[in-house]
């Protein structure tokens, strides 16, 4: 019956001996040495017995070629440089502001926040006694509105200011009514 | 959400935040541009706006749009002897 343990327990001192004796790697004179151990240690021999089953199946299920190696290698780096690039453009552009940026910003917003407060509030008390909050959204709804509140007496009497300028079209200037009446006595 | 996303997201927000704010803050600097005789004429003006009857409102609308549709140069001409009629009334 086959056991199932990994590995008998050999020998401490012929271990490594066993193991070199597996792989052919010894001169005559230790293999001799290791051989005439074994015909006397059952242990030992269950050992070198353990090594010939096991260690076949170990090497098959890394049976890669060389190629294949090269191949995963050259593709792991090649997605990582990939990666790399990728992730880095838009670092790159901002590496050099990165450590003042966001102080500096958040001191410039302050900055523009106060200065727009104290124009405002400058503004609103020289021109005007409503606050620019107080100004209804209808006329700053946008620029048109603002046009049509500026414009609406106008508007009221566009139709007779056209038929003013229709009848009249242009009020002489008051230099050209000089020159004509001194044409005239002339 | 991926980071890359999040970063687009970001950039997105800002820009609308920019778009909107521009033209937002250009009507303000319309408005603090004014003169102070305009600003009480604009305020006035929208006094009596809001007491207007719904039709006297249309046709001001309607007066409006036919106002913007006309040639410069009439425009002006009709602007001119506006503030003439206003100086005459004001000195009147």
């Amino acid at each position: 019956m086959e056991r199932n343990l990994p590995l008998e327990c050999a020998c401490k001192s012929f271990e490594e001996d066993l193991v070199l004796y597996y792989y052919g790697e010894m001169n005559d004179t230790e293999r001799g040495r290791v051989e005439r151990h074994l015909s006397n240690c059952a242990a030992c021999g269950r050992f070198i017995g353990d090594l010939r089953r096991l260690l076949p199946q170990m090497a098959n299920s890394e049976a890669f070629a060389p190629s294949f190696w090269d191949s995963y290698y050259r593709q792991t780096m090649a997605k990582l440089a990939r990666r790399e690039q990728k992730e880095s453009w838009w670092r790159d552009l901002l590496a050099p502001a990165r450590v003042w940026m966001l102080p500096a910003f958040g001191t410039a917003a302050v900055a523009v926040l106060a200065i727009a407060l104290v124009f405002n509030k400058g503004d609103s008390q020289r021109f005007s006694d409503r606050s620019m909050g107080a100004i209804p959204q209808e006329i700053l709804a946008d620029a048109n509105q603002l046009e049509f509140f500026k414009t609406m007496d106008m508007l009221e009497a566009l139709s007779k200011l056209e038929e003013q300028v229709d009848q009249n079209p242009e009020p002489k200037p008051e230099r050209s009514s000089r020159l004509d009446g001194m044409q005239a006595n002339a | 959400m991926t980071m890359k996303t999040r970063h687009i997201a970001a950039f997105v927000f800002g820009i609308s935040l920019l778009s909107i704010a521009g033209p937002a803050l250009a009507l303000q600097d319309n408005w603090v541009n004014l003169a102070p005789k305009e600003k009480e004429r604009v305020l006035r003006n929208y006094d009596r706006w809001r007491n207007l009857p719904p039709q006297d409102k249309e046709r001001l609308r309607e007066e409006f749009d036919r106002w913007k549709q006309l040639p410069k140069d009439r425009r002006e001409r009709i602007k001119q002897r506006w503030d003439e009629q206003r100086r005459n009334r004001q000195s009147d």
